[in-house]
């Protein structure tokens, strides 16, 4: 177990805040989507260091960093009438595992291919448990999208013969 | 109005598409505005590369329409307004007003952009600050941000041209890697690799990566294989590129 201070991990936030924030300026997002984006990058790099220290494991680490962000994402596209994709894009950049690739191909480059193949199963593992978490999160969102618009359905009946027909540009 | 109807609904699919969002969502955005407009039995297919919808209108004529997508950037703006005009048109019903709705599309296709300089910066920024996230030290995230200044300006040179996105990122990687083996001529130490991996971290394949999970998980598997393909391709393209200045300066 490798000592981590909280002063660290207020860091690392810190640092993936800037990060994630500025890589949604690239993708031309709304400024006022661009700081959630980025708060849940830095929420999901925080976990990621916090737990890698802790337990030693990059997968586990990994799964609940990507975990966390894609549910925060889909509860914050939920409120803010967003598409998912506009939260969750910069706030996993973090955790991508650009590095392991690079380091597979450095070291089958210097011929370690030993060093190389461990790499390449590191890269692979993260990839695997970020894809396995965002996949999780995002079907309970539409599990729970499901539940919300039939909610709606069922409301919207019971009123239905109240409502006039309403011109979609009205409120311009 | 059945002109209108072919015109208008696979137009709004194709911006979902071309923005960047998912399969799902541009298919749902094809058939609600094509519903809104009157259409009756509506049915769309989307792959990454091509929108296709079939309808009826109210005589009983069936419809087909079909259109190939050629380029996709990732302008997370113009998704999320697609998504809020499609919302709309499907809380409000049914509108007869295609003029309007052709101004709205427009509109959103000429959405603002951030401009040049200024995108230029954010991910000369974002390569310091992914260079610092990596334990990198002061000097380091400098550097970051000069390479990611020199990055971002030939990406967004090399997006104007025909070249695919496997080329792209064997550039992108391949001019990363030149600039940080040839820092050795400078007086300053850098830790090369950290470096390397904060400035590249701006063309990982994050959104491809993204958009291929959601998309399986929404079983529109054809688009998630096809999308996952797309990221692997980036980041072998990126990968082999990241070793090409360390192969240029062994021969050196």
């Amino acid at each position: 177990m490798t000592s981590l201070t909280i002063h660290d991990i207020l860091f690392a936030g810190i640092w993936s805040f800037g990060a994630a924030a500025c890589f949604a300026f690239i993708f031309n997002t709304n400024k006022s989507d661009v700081w959630w984006g980025a708060l849940f990058g830095a929420l999901g790099w925080m976990l990621y260091v916090g737990i890698k220290a802790e337990t030693e494991s990059g997968a586990w680490a990994n799964l609940s960093g990507a975990f966390a962000v894609a549910v925060c994402s889909e509860i914050c596209a939920l409120v803010r009438r967003r598409p998912a994709t506009v939260f969750l894009v910069p706030g996993i950049l973090p955790l991508v595992p650009g590095g392991g690739i690079y380091t597979m191909m450095h070291e089958a480059v210097q011929a370690n291919l030993d060093r190389a193949a461990s790499a390449g199963y590191q890269t692979l593992t993260a990839a695997g448990s970020i894809a396995l978490g965002i996949a999780v999160a995002s079907s309970l969102a539409r599990i729970a999208v499901h539940v919300i618009k039939k909610h709606h359905q069922r409301r919207l009946q019971r009123a239905e013969r109240a409502v006039p027909f309403a011109d979609p540009f009205s409120d311009e | 109005m059945d002109d209108d109807i072919q015109d208008i609904a696979v137009e709004a699919g194709a911006l979902v598409l071309e923005s960047g969002g998912e399969t799902y969502r541009s298919e749902e955005t094809v058939v609600r505005v094509a519903e809104s407009l009157g259409a009756r039995d509506v049915h769309s297919f989307v792959t990454p590369t091509v929108v296709i919808f079939s309808w009826v209108n109210d005589s009983g004529r069936h419809f087909m329409n079909m259109k190939r997508i050629y380029s996709r950037v990732n302008n997370l703006r113009k998704l999320a307004l697609v998504n809020d005009l499609s919302r709309k048109l499907e809380w409000s019903g049914r509108t007869e007003d295609p003029k309007h709705l052709r101004e709205e599309l427009f509109k959103i296709e000429n959405a603002p952009v951030y401009p040049s300089w200024f995108i230029i910066f954010a991910a000369a920024f974002s390569s310091m600050f992914f260079t610092f996230m990596f334990g990198g030290s002061f000097t380091d995230g400098l550097y970051a941000f000069c390479y990611g200044f020199f990055l971002r300006i030939m990406v967004m040179f090399l997006e104007r041209t025909p070249l695919n996105s496997f080329i792209v990122s064997l550039l992108s990687g391949s001019l990363v890697s030149i600039l940080a083996e040839s820092s050795v001529l400078l007086p300053f130490f850098i830790h090369k690799d950290i470096v390397m991996i904060g400035t590249l971290m701006q063309v990982v394949p994050g959104l491809a990566l993204v958009n291929a999970i959601r998309d399986l998980m929404a079983g529109d598997l054809m688009a998630g294989s096809a999308r996952l393909v797309e990221a692997v391709m980036i980041a072998g393209g990126l990968s082999v590129g990241a070793v090409s200045g360390l192969l240029m300066t062994g021969i050196l």
